[in-house]
């Protein structure tokens, strides 16, 4: 355990001073402060607008830090030898699996926190500085609840991420394996639906929806841990179709079988 | 302290390549504890696959590596072994401090100690002022004395040192023979790859020489020197005595 949180505290301490991250963090943070001049555009629901441009600058920072920072770092590392020093300190394979994976989200949630806490301020400031009727309902806790379902899909992303990283060499393919990842996972609820449809005309394809819903476990769509509805909605969480419980909990089993996956695969694999 | 029995080692062919590349064919070779052994050849010998291969980073298609009498590939095993890189390697945004914190830490050592270490280390390598700097800013010969603290800041029973003195200025690799020196004198057992033969003539007991990935030579430094001494000559230095090992190798001995 020492060592995975030595790891995880140098690949922060690393990530933190990098340039890139800071002109992410600065990028964001911009974006965000701007949902200040929705209140001249929105006239209705303008508190629903403003929580889904937080949230959806929340999600793209979190997207670009994974495809275009945390990607490269796992293979930088190997092109560049550190993994060499590393293991001869005397990290295990599995420990560098689970120190990198840690720190990298570790590094995420610092950027999310700030993001979250500036969001947070945004949207309190708007709901106290215009009309109740077009920002009637906002809650700090549903707030916290959708950030946190946030940090569960970037977790299931990293854990993905340093599963493809013990299968393939080079940053190049596994951002496309990460791309296909992605959309393949927001791609199979539409399939689905579709489907569930043809089966409604009278056109079942048992077959093929097995085996749909079970690529939905390889590949699980992200848009199930966005609970964003939820922070300005009055309505109980159910009515909103949302089961964070539930999502959450399988988010974490997914991060949890892609690390141990990706620790066995680190384990056989030579490292040149 | 290190075994090496038959191994052998092919990489896959990768797209371009006609065919897979062997870089080991049967290399045994054996480091005494105690004993300095100097491992030679020349770019593509089959040096860096040999280290890599005994830091347990790759495993052999055939034979058996043992280092401290394990598996190389088992980590408790690098917990006793100080491994030198040819190329720093740590992450650049990390200062020299917080690197070698990062070493103890891995190392077990409790903070009272790593403090300790790294402050004689660090001393006695001339980078104590430099010590909160980043490892970016570091010069090559820098970096490299900023890992021979990280390789050594566990007193180590076994050194693996892969080009030690690359980077370094005349002073500097003066400094680094001094240090090799008195950790021999220390009874370290070291494991020490370089192309400069000069410094291996000087601090080595024993030379494995590779060459195409198989082991042309294996023994004493003197013996290589007299087996390529002419009648009523002084002996070669081992450059002269290496480049004619290798030559015979490549001509089958003729002329």
């Amino acid at each position: 355990m020492t060592r995975i949180l030595a790891l995880a505290r140098i690949t922060w301490l690393n990530g933190r001073r990098r340039h890139a991250v800071w002109g992410l963090f600065v990028f964001a943070l911009a974006l965000e402060a701007a949902g200040f001049s929705f209140a001249d555009f929105f006239g209705h629901d303008l508190g629903r607008a403003a929580s889904d441009w937080v949230f959806s600058i929340m999600w793209m920072a979190g997207l670009l830090f994974t495809l275009f920072y945390a990607v490269r770092a796992v293979a930088w590392d190997e092109n560049h030898r550190v993994i060499d020093s590393i293991l001869a300190h005397p990290v295990s394979r599995g420990e560098y699996v689970l120190g990198m994976a840690l720190g990298l989200w570790m590094l995420a949630l610092t950027l999310e926190a700030a993001l979250g806490l500036v969001g947070l301020g945004v949207l309190a400031w708007m709901r106290h500085s215009i009309d109740p009727a077009y920002f009637p309902h906002f809650s700090t806790a549903r707030f916290a609840l959708a950030w946190l379902g946030l940090q569960a899909a970037l977790a299931m992303m990293l854990a993905a991420l340093m599963l493809f990283s013990g299968l393939l060499r080079g940053a190049f393919p596994v951002l496309l394996s990460m791309l296909a990842w992605l959309l393949t996972g927001s791609g199979i609820p539409v399939v689905e639906q579709s489907l569930q449809r043809m089966a409604e005309r009278g056109h079942p394809a048992p077959v093929l929806q097995g085996i749909v819903h079970w690529l939905g476990a390889a590949f699980p769509n992200p848009g199930r841990l966005d609970f964003k509805d939820a922070v300005v909605s009055a309505r109980p969480l159910p009515d909103l179709g949302l089961d964070p419980t539930w999502a959450l909990a399988l988010a974490l089993l997914y991060a949890a079988v892609a690390l141990a996956l990706a620790i066995a695969l680190y384990e056989r694999r030579d490292i040149y | 302290m290190i075994e090496f029995h038959n191994v052998s080692k092919t990489y896959p062919r990768q797209i371009g390549e006609r065919a897979a590349h062997r870089a080991l064919t049967d290399a045994s070779f054996v480091l005494p504890p105690g004993g300095t052994l100097g491992l030679v050849g020349q770019n593509g010998a089959g040096k860096s696959t040999t280290l890599r291969i005994l830091m347990g980073y790759m495993r052999p298609d055939a034979g058996e590596a043992r280092v401290l009498g394990r598996d190389p590939a088992e980590a408790a095993v690098r917990r006793r072994v100080g491994y030198l890189p040819e190329i720093s390697t740590f992450p650049e945004n990390l200062t020299c401090a917080e690197m070698l914190r990062f070493v103890g830490r891995c190392r077990g050592m409790d903070e009272q100690r790593i403090a300790r270490a790294a402050e004689a280390w660090l001393k006695r390598l001339e980078l104590w002022e430099a010590r909160n700097r980043l490892l970016r800013g570091f010069s090559k010969g820098m970096k490299q004395r900023a890992s021979f603290a990280a390789a050594l800041i566990h007193d180590p029973e076994l050194l693996i040192l892969d080009e030690p003195m690359s980077g370094l200025d005349p002073l500097g690799r003066a400094d680094i023979v001094s240090l090799i020196r008195e950790l021999r004198e220390a009874g370290k057992s070291i494991l020490f790859c370089s192309h400069l033969l000069d410094d291996v003539q000087r601090l080595t007991d024993s030379l494995v020489v590779l060459h195409r990935g198989r082991i042309l030579f294996a023994g004493g430094v003197e013996e290589l020197r007299h087996r390529f001494t002419r009648e009523g000559e002084a002996p070669p230095d081992l450059q002269d005595a290496f480049i004619a090992l290798v030559r015979d190798a490549d001509t089958g001995g003729r002329p």
